[in-house]
């Protein structure tokens, strides 16, 4: 379970980083930079659950960012080329963190949790 | 007022055949003057932390150029900042058990007799069983053993009664066996969060205070202030990883010191000299204590 939580924890971080390295291209356009920006805030809330939330609050906030990102997914892919690696990166993500949330609602309805 | 003469006589000859050395049960105090602060370290660790990821988060939001994303950003660090996580609890209790487990080892192994000692044994045994059960009700899968705190307890009610030093010896060297295990499983803890939560955050914090730094030379936007935020937390960042690998290295050996007192109160023996395995501990310590001192968070 902890591991599972670990690795989530650690291809949000490099989504993350993915990311602001995107930010950083010098000739991004406004809308770019602001989906880069909406796909930013819900990483960190992302990561701020993974470290503060018990496994049990983990599975609705999850959930909740996983549908986000998505529509974000497909914002990014719509409006550009330039963010192919960004959009990749949060595809991975969210395998993760669908894999995450089976697990975890499995471990509950087992009583192991 | 004079001992009668019987008194003495009889405490020459308990203290000759008691079951641990004055130089046994000195082994057992340094170990336990070493370790009954060690929660310090680790929750500083945490705190520096948590205070690193609300300074990345600021940061952060001071980047966005969409205003909503920024307060939001903001708002997010608030809730950070406010919530109490039960991944902190866990490991918080895991250092004060620890505390708790040496603070009383210390009361047992002195040689003097404190006046409160009686209050002491009470307050202690309640105290470390009250945190082993709120740990437990958090950590489910944990085989620390029952009735710990009132072992303990019964220690300290005997400590530094002259006439009962066997006894004394003897549930010492119950006991510290017995909190071989609660050793292991409470320094397990924070080991996996040091090497593996930790070391992931840490990079992150890193690889973020620079892109953060870059995206705002970008936008035109960085002042001394925002110079001095990245120096700071970069600084920190890298304290932060000196003192994760110590606390590592201090895990690890406090494990092995404490084995070797297991072993050391076995049988009845003089040592001749300092035990290495908490010679090593005590410099790991030191170590940890010159680090601290240099975060700035």
């Amino acid at each position: 379970m902890d591991t599972s939580k670990i690795k989530t924890l650690q291809q949000v971080n490099a989504a993350i980083q993915s990311v602001n390295q995107a930010r950083l291209v010098p000739n991004i356009t406004t809308e770019e930079e602001e989906l880069l920006e909406d796909v930013s805030l819900t990483l960190h809330e992302l990561q701020d659950n993974l470290i503060l939330k018990s496994e049990q609050e983990l599975v609705d906030a999850i959930s909740l960012s996983a549908d986000k990102l998505s529509v974000l997914t497909e914002q990014i892919k719509t409006a550009s080329d330039k963010l192919d690696s960004v959009s990749n990166t949060l595809q991975k993500l969210s395998t993760i963190l669908g894999a995450l949330v089976t697990i975890i609602s499995t471990a509950i309805s087992s009583g192991l949790i | 007022m004079k001992k009668p003469i019987y008194v003495l006589i009889t405490s020459l000859i308990l203290g000759s055949c008691a079951s641990l050395t004055k130089t046994q049960i000195s082994a057992v105090n340094e170990f336990a003057q070493t370790s009954k602060k060690i929660s310090v370290y680790p929750s500083k660790i945490i705190a520096v932390l948590n205070e690193i990821h609300i300074k990345n988060g600021i940061i952060t939001a001071s980047t966005y150029t969409d205003n909503i994303v920024r307060e939001k950003a903001i708002l997010n660090v608030v809730q950070f900042k406010v919530k109490n996580d039960i991944v902190t609890t866990k490991l918080n209790l895991s250092f004060q058990i620890i505390d708790k487990y040496a603070q009383s080892l210390l009361l047992i192994s002195s040689d003097k007799h404190t006046k409160d000692i009686d209050s002491l044994a009470s307050n202690f045994g309640a105290g470390i069983d009250s945190l082993i059960s709120i740990y437990k009700s958090i950590d489910k899968e944990t085989k620390i053993p029952d009735g710990f705190g009132a072992a303990i307890g019964k220690l300290i009610s005997l400590s530094g009664k002259q006439y009962i030093k066997i006894k004394q010896a003897n549930e010492i060297k119950k006991l510290i066996p017995q909190a071989d295990v609660l050793l292991v499983s409470m320094t397990n803890n924070i080991d996996n969060y040091l090497s593996e939560t930790a070391t992931s955050l840490l990079t992150s914090y890193g690889d973020e205070a620079k892109t953060n730094y870059e995206e705002l030379l970008k936008q035109n936007k960085a002042s001394i202030e925002n110079d001095k935020d990245y120096f700071q937390l970069l600084t920190n960042i890298h304290y932060v990883e000196e003192l994760r690998k110590e606390i590592i290295t201090t895990i690890k050996d406090i494990q092995i010191a404490h084995d070797k007192l297991c072993e050391i109160i076995g049988k009845r023996t003089c040592l001749k000299k300092p035990v290495h395995e908490i010679q090593v501990f005590k410099e790991d310590v030191k170590k940890m204590k010159s680090t601290i001192t240099k975060l700035t968070f």
